[in-house]
């Protein structure tokens, strides 16, 4: 099946992750638009890097997915072994990860490891393909990539390990960048540098953007839309100020009275209260019931509604007004 | 009256055969009794030699090191550590309760009243002292390295990006647990961490190091409102939600690292001829607050478009 540009680039609908029995991704339904940046949030074992690597193709195998679709500008990204999902991936969607320095070899120099990539995807060979790798790296914003492409990942520091994993993954003009928790472990500055780098990119290649963090401040800086996600579920999705303002699920809210980055004073700060519960024992149906101030009865036996128009979508049975 | 007082502390490393690397270079500050002061700069900027020299674990060079009068020269109760990543810091073939009472120097297991009385105070409930730190939580793990530092009746605890590894709910309750303590204790507190906003909401000063150096430190609404420091500056404007336009974030290639000259000068909007010749030091711009820069009067720091980190 030939990709159809003029659909959303990812549609995913009652999205379902196993592993045996537990259920950690749990029925979620995903729209990636075109030219927008997409933040997925939400705490360690929410479930966000698996949505991720489920549209990225690379989930683990003992992972067992199940979907009523999860396609990428029309193709079914479901069946893995089907004739052009390998052209799709890489050369369409690209990853970068947490942990740049991991996810590269240690053992090749970085302009053959770009060069790897554009020969795969784009056929380049020769001077044309050495061209192809300098501009790579100076589209990333690195000095001297004439020098730097010959450096092994050990020569170079994390904020310069991270601008050549965001080269690779731009190095095709993908349409669809998966940036997952890309500035974790990052100096502060470096961060800012990076994220501004990556979103200038995506604008001026009019890409669209999966952003994966636990940070909502960053979220709000450079996502356009923000989707909550609790514990294997979706519980909100709208647009990035709209969260801050107008939050209508309890969880977004408890999250943002939680945030250091959100309080005035310590004595303003409130955790959330309880744990995420353990997704191998019985669940409630919406599984924030039990830590939710305004739960009822039905919270715990029928799955939360899903209301509100696309920009402000909440999943509660009583949401915030 | 000072709790503790550095003056002209340095402690430099060998890298490779000729060259040394200062970590930190003629630092010298005060912490009152009760105080809680940050400590922020980014990673390689010598905050943890720095903390490792407080606490006695490392001899400095030059200078000296007291608390409340006495030179520090090897670790002490009155100063307590709890570090980075719990999980690590806690060793994992002792249950909890004897985890903790390590704190104390004592590894044997005894003292089990005081064991429990800590325990209570951090939030840990009694059925989980006789476990393993892998069946903890990380939350739970951070009351445990917590509580090891407080068992010793510290009058100054150092924090090492305490809550750097936790989920956000999580590291509400561990800030909001140490501020408590810090009031029922009445014990002053150092937090290092790279993060502006708890440092924000934990601290009443801070510290700002760069590259071994303290280049400017005061009142936190002061450094966040109206930094001085260029590389301050820089720090402040990378916090999420501050405007792009002034992060200054300039060519780190070749580290310049002279004595006599500003180590922020390659990176540095403002730098001139004075900034490789002349070394700043820290100077009261206002009450409590100093600043360590040729330019820091000056006008309005310039733009720049440049980025490679």
């Amino acid at each position: 099946m030939t990709p159809d540009w003029t659909k959303n680039l990812v549609e995913a609908r009652n999205l379902n992750i196993r592993f045996g029995s537990t259920p950690v991704v749990d029925d979620i339904s995903l729209d990636l638009p075109k030219g927008r940046i997409t933040a997925l949030v939400g705490e360690s074992g929410s479930g966000k890097s698996l949505v991720a690597h489920s549209i990225a193709g690379i989930l683990t195998p003992a992972a067992r997915l199940e979907a009523d679709r999860l396609s990428f500008a029309g193709v079914d990204l479901r069946d893995t072994k089907s004739p052009g999902w390998r052209d799709l991936r890489g050369r369409q969607i690209a990853i970068i990860f947490q942990n740049p320095r991991a996810a590269l070899s240690p053992v090749r120099r970085v302009g053959q490891q770009i060069g790897d990539v554009i020969a795969r995807h784009r056929g380049l060979k020769g001077a044309e393909l050495s061209r192809a790798v300098v501009e790579a790296l100076g589209a990333v914003g690195i000095v001297d990539p004439e020098a730097r492409q010959n450096a092994y990942t050990g020569e170079l520091s994390g904020g310069m390990c991270q601008r050549v994993m965001i080269a690779l993954a731009l190095a095709c003009n993908p349409r669809l960048l998966i940036a997952d928790e890309p500035t974790t472990g990052l100096d502060n500055t470096t961060q800012a540098a990076i994220l501004d780098l990556v979103v200038d990119q995506i604008r001026a290649r009019d890409m669209s953007c999966l952003l994966i963090t636990h940070d909502l401040a960053l979220a709000r800086e450079y996502a356009d839309d923000i989707c909550v996600m609790h514990a294997g579920q979706i519980v909100e999705k709208a647009d990035s100020a709209r969260i801050f303002t107008a939050s209508q699920h309890p969880y977004t809210h408890a999250l943002l009275k939680a945030s250091a980055s959100q309080a005035d004073s310590i004595a303003s700060l409130e955790p959330i209260k309880g744990s995420l519960p353990d997704l191998n024992g019985p669940l409630p149906a919406c599984r924030f019931a039990n830590r939710c101030p305004r739960a009822e009865e039905r919270c715990h036996s029928a799955k939360p509604p899903v209301s509100g128009p696309d920009t402000a979508r909440v999943n509660c049975w009583n949401p915030l007004p | 009256m000072t709790l503790l007082e550095l003056s002209g502390v340095t402690r430099s490393f060998a890298s490779g055969r000729k060259a040394r690397v200062v970590a930190v270079d003629d630092a010298n500050f005060t912490i009152a009794p009760g105080e809680s002061v940050g400590l922020v700069g980014e990673s390689g900027s010598g905050k943890s030699t720095l903390s490792r020299l407080i606490c006695g674990l490392t001899p400095p060079e030059h200078g000296v090191i007291r608390l409340k009068g006495a030179p520090v020269t090897a670790p002490t109760r009155a100063v307590q550590m709890v570090f980075q990543s719990a999980d690590e810091a806690l060793n994992p073939a002792f249950t909890i309760a004897r985890n903790i009472a390590v704190g104390l120097g004592l590894s044997n297991g005894s003292a089990t009243k005081e064991v429990a009385e800590v325990a209570a105070q951090v939030g840990l409930s009694p059925e989980l002292l006789p476990r393993l730190p892998h069946q903890l939580s990380g939350g739970q793990q951070a009351r445990a390295g917590i509580a090891r530092a407080l068992i010793a009746q510290p009058e100054l605890l150092l924090l090492d990006e305490p809550t750097a590894a936790l989920d956000v709910s999580v590291q509400a309750l561990v800030l909001k647990l140490i501020e408590r303590l810090r009031q029922e204790t009445g014990c002053a507190t150092l937090l290092v961490s790279h993060d502006l906003d708890v440092v924000r909401l934990m601290c009443e000063r801070v510290l700002v190091m760069y590259r071994g150096r303290i280049v400017e430190t005061g009142p936190i609404e002061q450094i966040i409102e109206a930094p001085k420091h260029p590389y301050t500056r820089m720090l402040v404007a990378s916090m999420p939600g501050k405007a792009r336009e002034e992060r200054i974030v300039l060519p780190s290639t070749a580290p310049q690292i002279t004595a006599n000259a500003c180590h922020f000068r390659d990176r540095c909007p403002l730098a001139t001829d004075i900034c490789a010749r002349s070394r700043p030091q820290l100077t009261d711009v206002s009450a409590g607050h100093a600043v360590a820069c040729h330019h820091a009067g000056g006008a309005d720091h310039p733009v720049s478009e440049s980025v490679e980190c």
